[in-house]
């Protein structure tokens, strides 16, 4: 029974620990996306003007 | 880039080899069938949805359209696949219960969470509610992954609909 139990905890440690692993690594490269993009502004670079159709 | 980085970063980390980010041959026959037979008339039917809610936009450039095939397939599509296909839902498929099946796959965590960080990832990105919209298709490139054991037929339909979507918006 032991064992099983342990089987049994290893097994929710190692999903709940997957799920905080994908989450943390989505999160961090979101973020790291977002400061890229903030970058060109902060810098005084705008983004191209788009031409208006005639 | 930075998706492709981290997915190899990650699988590097936990010892997984290049197969497990789904980038082997995986099973190509099902890839193909379910493509021709699944996304491609999934695609056919969002196009004529799009249609009928937001009327026809003529294309204006073809050389745009042939221009973007390769771009959204090696720039876009690939590196999100790899990431969220290959990467978070391997792992999550390895680590967790795959929950009850259906059409031959599991419709539990390791499917539908990736799709829904897939569509939180988009929405992040560029916050309008139609971004969280994503999360169909990235079901749909999760299930693809799923069946076929590869992201290829997932590259390739990823692709396939943005491109579409640029069309179908008058951005091409």
């Amino acid at each position: 029974m032991t064992s099983v139990r342990a089987a049994d905890k290893l097994g929710t440690m190692n999903g709940r620990h997957a799920v905080l692993e994908v989450v943390f690594v989505v999160c961090a490269v979101l973020l790291t996306l977002k400061v890229v993009q903030l970058i060109p502004p902060a810098l005084g670079f705008s983004a191209p003007i788009q031409e208006s159709p005639p | 880039m930075i998706w492709l980085a981290v997915s190899f970063d990650m699988a590097r980390r936990i010892g997984a080899r290049p197969s497990g980010l789904g980038l082997g041959t995986g099973q190509a026959r099902t890839a193909a069938r379910l493509t021709a037979v699944v996304a491609l008339p999934a695609l056919v039917v969002f196009t004529a949805a799009h249609l009928a809610l937001h009327g026809f936009h003529p294309v204006k450039s073809f050389t745009d359209v042939v221009i973007q095939v390769p771009v959204q397939l090696l720039a876009v599509a690939f590196p999100e696949e790899i990431f969220f296909r290959g990467y978070l839902q391997s792992r999550l498929t390895a680590a967790l219960p795959s929950g009850p099946r259906y059409l031959g796959v599991g419709l539990g965590v390791p499917l539908v969470l990736p799709a829904f960080l897939f569509a939180a990832a988009h929405f992040f990105m560029d916050p309008a509610p139609a971004r969280l919209a994503t999360f169909f298709p990235g079901l749909l490139f999760g299930y693809l992954r799923e069946r076929t054991g590869a992201v290829w037929a997932g590259v390739a339909v990823h692709a396939a609909a943005n491109v579409v979507v640029f069309a179908l918006e008058g951005q091409l």
